[in-house]
């Protein structure tokens, strides 16, 4: 098991070594200069030239990019040009809502799968179950940007019962948090839990015909029991690697939902860091974002190593 | 008073809008502590019959169910859904043949036992309690125990697959015990096992049917398994019941045609049968054949006019057996067949083999150890060691060996799909050693060809028939249009095909038709050794020996050698020139079959004879 994480450790390390390097050299192909977008295009080449000297983008590129990369190991991001604070500030800020948002709604997806799939197999002839399966594809299909409006349409402008847009913080106002949490949250389980249901439907269907479930139904138990305690577990584990990867699609990939619901997450952070050529911030958040997909990874791993008897023990 | 009584039982399966009988009324008893086998080839229904009388069958396929399945005066078909739930735990325990399939893969053992707990008695929801899991863990202790598991608490706490075939089959039937049933099921629990762990399941099961009092229903397609186990047989063919009887009338003095076929086609230890083995012409119907008499009738040489006009209804005759046949069989079957037949002429010592193996040894995981992260390191595993051999041209060599013994590794390797870790394979010209095979590979490729266990899976299901002969010619040899076709369509009479079976697919072929196609597939480049792994074993009894009687047949034409890998003793014993015991990657002993079945001296051959199901030796003790 320590040998399984250190592999994967040292694997972390390599993985990040090369997409910050990739990072790097795409981000700098990206035409504009920040220092003119800071500055205005009629600043003094010698105030651009010390702008410049300042965010570290001045000199031959691979100059810059020793420098930053040196800078990276010893943990400091540099600043942001546009909030005019650390780069890792800057990302601390913003992470919050966007990881409320992909908590909550990969939970409930999760948990809606499940309940949707465990009822299908548990009871194959009733209709409201089978309803639900079948909805999961039109909610596959529809585009989250347009739910998002028409939730928005109808149930804030509408009915009026929750706000058009904005976040607050879950620890300093539950209510008022859930409230605006709730149509963002939604347009995400729509999409997420069908793509879920999906999945796990199709590793449900795989394991009712397994013959274990042959030797659970002479053990008498209910059909519920039979899929419930049975299948699912075994079902499960394929569905792991895509939530992992989902979740982590969120934290980096909510940027059209956090702009129509203008939440000030890590999306509209990064968009904002392209439209000011805010390099270093860019730099930083894209970094941050390949951890957290690598971290998600090594975790559904690990987790497959905890529930698989035959990943553990061999 | 039977405890079981099937009463005109039929059973009907829907599918695709259409109907099939799969069953057509069935009339059985068991009395209490009875065992009763049924025998049948596959296709005969004794599964679904089985799976009937526990009602298994609605939660895979919509079936109907005519007829009576009384067990203690419950009439089980007339049972909703929810009654027949608690009605079948505590009553009906079943074992299957694929242990480990029948276990959740991931769930401890211990967990899956006290699951099982649900004595008659019991109040629903008592399994939650702290006393009734209390109850539920001295059972499955207990039991454990008595399946000849005594280290109770390791086993709990293991996953299915950390146990071997023979415990996984111990734990199902512990599993099957849990709520003390009346009636046991058991579908071919052995039939995966090794010969010398079915013994012991065998011994296990008359034991416990014994100690608990259990009726049980015995369910194989292997004579001599029902011959060490059964009271009465229950033969069924084609969905219906040819004959009932005691274990002895049956097996000795069978009325029906078809039983006295099966019997006859059954390999018998010491019985040398080289000029071919007994088999029975044509293939089971399919449920769907609409047969207006016998479905027996196509197949069975005493048939007359009366016999495909009219079905025959069981009737009584003296004594005990029943059997459904318009002109029952007479004389006492003959045991004795081949006996007395001259061995062919023992092969002349040639300089040139065919093949010569020498002193090959294969080792999996290589053992080497990767820096600082010793769990990876793989546990290296001699497969087989230091193996010298050596087939002469038109010789029949068996291999026999258990699971893990390594004949198939070394089959693999002769055929050049494994390179050994060390020695030499020699063919002809061609060297096949650590490095590879030396000179031309396609001509060493063409001189070995190869027929495996399962056709099923071993012909391409898009490929005709006719594509799945020819590929080899296209590969090995310079065969192309219209002489290809030519060769192609000779190689499929050659086998015994009907010429239209080059366009079908292999899923529209039967079990037996397929491996003739895997032979001609292999005959095809000319090879001078075939090296066939278990190409029976997948094969009811009565196509077995067709398959076998092409094989020697080539063999006489062709002068073409064969390695034949098998775990049936009695199967090699019959037909082989000589024959190889492999054990634990070792080969213990070469051959003569006679010399085998008599003087062997190696305790793992005795033993491995002794274990083997002996249906002569019960013939000849209960005339």
């Amino acid at each position: 098991m320590l040998g399984i994480i250190l592999r994967r450790l040292v694997n972390l390390v390599i993985i990040l070594f090369v997409v910050g390097t990739l990072l790097f050299f795409i981000i700098r192909a990206i035409p504009g200069d920040p220092a003119i977008a800071l500055l205005g295009s009629t600043a003094k080449p010698e105030e651009l030239e010390a702008l410049r000297q300042d965010l570290g983008i001045s000199g031959p590129l691979y100059l810059q990019y020793l420098g930053w990369f040196g800078r990276v190991l010893q943990g400091d991001f540099g600043m942001s040009i546009i909030y005019d604070k650390p780069v890792l500030d800057v990302i601390a800020d913003h992470i919050a809502p966007t990881l409320t948002i992909a908590i909550i709604s990969t939970l409930l997806s999760f948990l809606l799968a499940v309940l949707i799939t465990v009822w299908n197999a548990s009871s194959p002839r009733n209709w409201v179950a089978r309803a639900l399966n079948q909805l999961s594809q039109i909610g596959l299909a529809l585009p989250d940007f347009w739910l998002a409006v028409l939730l928005i349409y109808l149930i804030a402008l509408n009915l009026r019962w929750v706000p058009t847009s904005g976040y607050t913080d879950i620890w300093v106002d539950p209510i008022a948090s859930i409230r605006t949490l709730l149509l963002p949250v939604a347009v995400l389980v729509i999409g997420q839990g069908a793509s879920f249901v999906i999945v796990l439907r199709e590793g449900m269907l795989g394991q009712m015909s397994q013959l274990y479930l042959r030797t659970a139904r002479v053990k008498g138990l209910s059909e519920f029991a039979v899929a419930m305690r049975h299948a699912l577990p075994n079902a499960l584990l394929p569905i792991l690697t895509i939530v992992g990867l989902n979740f982590a699609g969120l934290v980096g990939g909510i940027v059209i939902l956090e702009n129509i619901f203008v939440i000030p997450g890590l999306g509209s952070m990064m968009l904002g860091a392209i439209n000011g050529r805010d390099f270093l911030l860019l730099q930083g958040g894209a970094l941050f974002i390949a951890v957290l997909f690598v971290t998600v990874n090594l975790i559904t791993d690990l987790t497959y190593a905890l529930v698989d008897p035959k990943v553990r023990v061999s | 008073m039977s405890r079981l009584e099937l009463a005109g039982l039929s059973l009907t399966v829907l599918a695709d809008d259409v109907e099939t009988e799969l069953v057509h009324e069935i009339s059985l008893s068991v009395a209490a502590g009875e065992t009763l086998c049924i025998v049948g080839e596959s296709g005969s229904g004794k599964t679904v019959t089985a799976m009937s009388i526990i009602r298994l069958l609605e939660f895979v396929a919509p079936v109907r169910t005519t007829g009576g399945i009384l067990l203690e005066r419950t009439d089980i078909p007339t049972l909703t859904a929810e009654e027949m739930r608690a009605f079948r735990t505590g009553r009906i325990g079943m074992v299957f043949q694929e242990a480990l399939d029948s276990l959740n893969p991931s769930q401890r053992i211990g967990k899956q036992l006290l699951e099982a707990y649900s004595p008659r008695d019991m109040i629903p929801g008592a399994l939650r309690t702290m006393k009734g899991q209390q109850a539920a863990m001295a059972k499955a202790t207990s039991l454990l125990r008595e399946v000849g598991l005594p280290d109770t608490e390791r086993i709990m706490a293991l996953y299915p697959h950390q146990l071997s075939g023979g415990m996984q089959q111990r734990i199902m039937i512990a599993l099957a015990l849990m709520s003390d049933p009346i009636l046991l099921l058991a579908d071919e629990p052995t039939t995966a096992l090794d010969v010398t762990t079915q013994a012991e399941i065998l011994e296990l099961f008359r034991r416990l049917q014994r100690e608990h009092n259990m009726s049980c229903v015995f369910i194989t397609h292997d004579m001599g398994v029902a011959a060490e186990i059964s009271d009465r047989i229950a033969v069924m063919y084609g969905g219906r019941l040819v004959e009932v009887g005691t274990t002895r009338d049956i097996l000795t003095k069978p009325r029906h045609h078809y039983t006295r076929a099966l019997l006859e086609c059954v390999p018998q230890l010491g019985v040398r049968r080289t000029s071919g083995l007994a088999s029975i012409p044509g293939a089971v119907p399919s449920p769907r054949d609409e047969l207006l008499g016998c479905r027996y009738a196509p197949r069975c040489p005493a048939a007359t006019e009366v016999c495909t006009t009219a079905p025959p209804t069981l009737a009584a005759t003296l004594g005990d057996t029943t059997f459904a046949c318009f002109n029952p069989a007479t004389r006492p079957l003959d045991l004795t067949i081949a006996v007395g037949e001259t061995d062919a002429p023992a092969l002349v010592a040639t300089d040139r083999p065919t093949l010569t193996v020498s002193g090959i040894t294969k080792v999996f995981g290589n053992g080497r150890r990767t820096p600082n992260l010793d769990h990876l390191r793989k546990r290296a595993v001699v497969a087989v060691r230091d193996v010298s051999l050596h087939i002469a041209p038109g010789e029949f060599f068996g291999l026999v060996g258990e699971s893990g013994s390594g004949k198939t590794t070394l089959g693999r390797m002769i055929a050049a799909l494994e390179h050994p870790s060390a020695g030499t394979i020699s063919v002809g010209d061609h060297e096949h050693t650590s490095k590879g095979v030396t000179g031309d590979s396609r001509e060493f490729r063409r001189s070995i060809q190869l027929i495996f266990q399962d056709p099923q899976s071993s012909l391409d299901p898009r490929h005709t028939v006719a594509r799945i002969i020819g590929e080899p010619l296209r590969e090995l040899t310079n065969l192309r249009g219209a002489e290809l076709d030519t060769r192609v369509a000779s190689l499929i009479d050659e086998v015994g095909l009907p010429a239209a079976t080059k366009n079908k697919l292999p899923s529209q072929l039967s079990g037996g038709q397929r491996q003739r196609v895997a032979i001609a597939r292999a005959i095809g480049p000319e090879p001078r050794l075939i090296v066939a792994d278990e190409p029976t074993s997948a094969l009811d009894v009565s196509v077995q020996g067709q398959v076998i009687n092409i094989l020697l047949e080539l063999r006489r034409e062709r002068d073409l050698s064969f390695l034949f890998i098998t775990h049936n003793l009695s199967l090699v014993l019959s037909v082989a020139d000589r024959v190889g015991v492999m054990c634990k990657g070792e080969l213990v002993e070469v051959g003569h079959p006679t010399d085998i079945v008599t003087n062997s001296t190696h305790p793992y051959t005795r033993q491995l004879l002794a274990a083997n199901p002996d249906l002569l030796a019960y013939q000849t003790t209960n005339p």
